[in-house]
């Protein structure tokens, strides 16, 4: 992401989605990340911290959708496998990329959770749809809509609700710890 | 002209010599029966005369009556061999006379001697024995004898002794042409085989000349390759003596070069340290700017700047990345490269020092080749040698064959008829001229050479 990005961002891109929880014609900024072949848009008013992927340990008896934890800046925090949560499976086709994986902590409230990003590409402008029906069914309820970009389709994340639907399939409602050095 | 056999010779000359024999034989026989039956008739003469004159001695003495006289010879009336009796009185008359035939005049021998005496007249021996009386001569008695009844004699023993003679000559003969078949036999047969062998081994001395001659020619093209072989072997030892010194370089250029390749990978493995280095800083630049860019993001329009600024710090850093990347791509390029080239120049040694034994091995195969070619050319001089050796020693070998050719010839016809003779001594001629013909060019030919 770059000035090209955020000038990208202030052409509105065309999007199509289910009714704007972020009140009527409201721009957001969002960060576009991609895992393996699909992008997602998540506001970065959502995104804590972008950190280097590190050591992710597995956590015993953890859903599938749990990677484990990592410590980020000295905090412990939950890996969520993006790509289980949306697609269903285990891994989506990667793509080769420049930079090294990513973690971008999202927060909602005192909840914080970390997805793996294979690459960053930037931040642009979002202009969600007021009252917009949803186009599939079978959507994910954090996926809030779709826009194209640059002939890519990009899925914008609901962080509260993607961290609410993962916390709430791990069973874990107690927010992330500070870890001792 | 022709020519007598030894066999016919052999049997001339043992009938001339039976021949001779039997006739000095014969001869000897009847001249000694001639003298034997001579003699016996003169002693029969003289003794009968002898007895006559004491017989007729008184009558002469007594001058009796000649028939009285006449019956004292009655007794040897008759006799075969006398021929006439005369007796003759002391003074020369004829007392009595008396003939067995009608003589002619003067045929009888009437004179007086006073002792006995024989003589030879004609085919009469006459026989003349004085008539004595009391120690006195009163006449001469002569008698004369016919000889037929020898010559008979002589005639049979003669036919006996001829027919004797005939019978050894012809034995003899027979003998002889036994004798000199036994002899001449063998030797023809040996004449005849000497023939065969000494043509034998005068086309035999012509073959080996031939082959001789062929020898030497052959030893002067192998000597003559044999030089070029020679030539051709120092060639290569030259060229092969360049090749080695080449592939020698070659080994020592091909392990600077793979000594070079390896100290350009430990570099390129160094600049690859370093290129991770920087691509780690870069990372961290990215991560750093692109959270400063979320924090800008995150401060509204006061922070708008500041994420411009970390926008393009990021886009800086995502180049570096991308230009680390590709000189990754290089380097990973490069050191498959290298690695190919180390490989090639290891296999460029390993060709090199085995084209450095390869020369040395070739160095070494054509020295002995060399070697070998120069003793070969030595053995070619020496079999030269020795072939012309034998070349002499075949037209020795050829001239006394041509010899044993004519000796063998001659001996066969000395031995053998002529008419057997002849086209054996053309064949001997024509393969003698053949022999010396072919000697003559391998001399000329080996002169030649």
């Amino acid at each position: 992401m770059n000035a090209e990005a955020v000038a990208i961002g202030a052409t509105k891109p065309a999007v199509s989605g289910r009714k704007c929880p972020f009140g009527e014609a409201a721009t957001i900024t969002l960060m576009l990340l991609r895992l393996g072949k699909r992008w997602f848009g998540v506001d970065v008013q959502s995104i804590e911290d972008v950190a280097l992927k590190s050591w992710v340990t597995r956590v015993p008896t953890a859903p599938s959708h749990i990677l484990g934890v990592a410590t980020v800046r000295g905090r412990l925090v939950t890996v969520v496998g993006l790509e289980r949560l949306v697609t269903g499976v285990g891994t989506l086709s990667r793509e080769n990329s420049a930079t090294l994986p990513r973690l971008v902590v999202m927060r909602a409230d005192d909840y914080e959770m970390a997805v793996v990003a294979d690459s960053i590409q930037g931040m642009t402008e979002y202009q969600p749809v007021p009252d917009a029906e949803p186009t599939q069914a079978d959507v994910p309820p954090f996926i809030r809509g779709e826009f194209d970009w640059r002939g890519r389709r990009v899925s914008v994340l609901d962080a509260p609700l993607l961290i609410a639907a993962a916390a709430k399939l791990a069973g874990v409602l107690s927010p992330s710890e500070e870890v001792e050095p | 002209m022709r020519t007598l056999g030894l066999r016919t010779k052999l049997v001339v000359t043992f009938t001339g010599l039976f021949l001779a024999f039997t006739l000095v034989f014969a001869w000897y026989l009847i001249e000694r029966q001639r003298t034997i039956a001579s003699q016996a008739l003169e002693t029969r003469a003289k003794g009968l005369s002898s007895i006559l004159a004491k017989l007729i001695a008184p009558a002469v003495d007594l001058d009796l009556d000649r028939s009285q006289a006449e019956n004292s010879l009655a007794a040897i009336k008759g006799h075969k061999d006398l021929i006439y009796v005369a007796v003759l009185k002391a003074d020369g008359s004829v007392y009595l006379r008396h003939s067995e035939m009608h003589l002619s005049s003067g045929s009888e021998l009437l004179e007086n001697s006073d002792t006995t005496r024989v003589e030879q007249r004609g085919e009469l021996l006459h026989v003349l024995e004085p008539i004595r009386s009391n120690g006195k001569d009163i006449g001469t008695l002569a008698a004369g004898f016919s000889r037929q009844s020898i010559e008979r004699e002589i005639q049979t023993s003669t036919r006996t002794v001829v027919g004797f003679s005939a019978a050894i000559l012809v034995i003899g003969f027979l003998v002889a042409w036994v004798f000199s078949g036994t002899i001449a036999r063998p030797m023809l047969e040996l004449a005849k085989r000497l023939t065969r062998l000494s043509q034998d081994l005068a086309g035999l001395a012509r073959s080996q000349e031939t082959s001789s001659s062929q020898q030497v020619s052959t030893i002067d093209e192998t000597r003559g390759t044999m030089e070029v072989m020679l030539a051709s072997a120092q060639q290569i030892a030259e060229s092969s003596s360049v090749v080695l010194g080449n592939a020698e370089r070659s080994v020592t250029g091909n392990r600077d070069v793979a000594h070079r390749i390896l100290e350009l990978n430990n570099h390129a493995e160094r600049v690859a340290e370093i290129l991770a280095a920087i691509m780690q800083v870069a990372d961290r630049t990215d991560l750093l700017a692109l959270n400063a860019a979320l924090e800008g993001t995150k401060a509204g329009e006061a922070g708008r700047g500041f994420t411009l600024v970390a926008a393009e710090m990021r886009r800086l850093a995502e180049s570096v990345m991308e230009s680390v990347a590709g000189i990754r791509r290089l380097m990973n390029d490069m050191r498959l490269a290298s690695q190919s080239a180390v490989q090639a120049g290891q296999e460029g040694v390993s060709l090199s020092e085995e084209t450095t034994r390869s020369a040395r091995d070739i160095a070494l195969v054509t020295q002995q080749q060399r070697k070998a070619t120069e003793q070969v050319g030595r053995s070619m001089d020496d079999m030269a040698a020795t072939v012309s050796e034998a070349m002499s020693s075949t037209r020795q070998t050829a001239a006394t064959a041509q010899d044993l050719v004519h000796a063998a010839l001659h001996l066969d016809r000395l031995v053998g008829s002529s008419s057997r003779v002849q086209p054996s001594a053309d064949r001997a001629d024509h393969a003698g001229h053949e022999g010396s013909a072919s000697m003559g060019q391998g001399a000329g030919e080996s002169r030649a050479r």
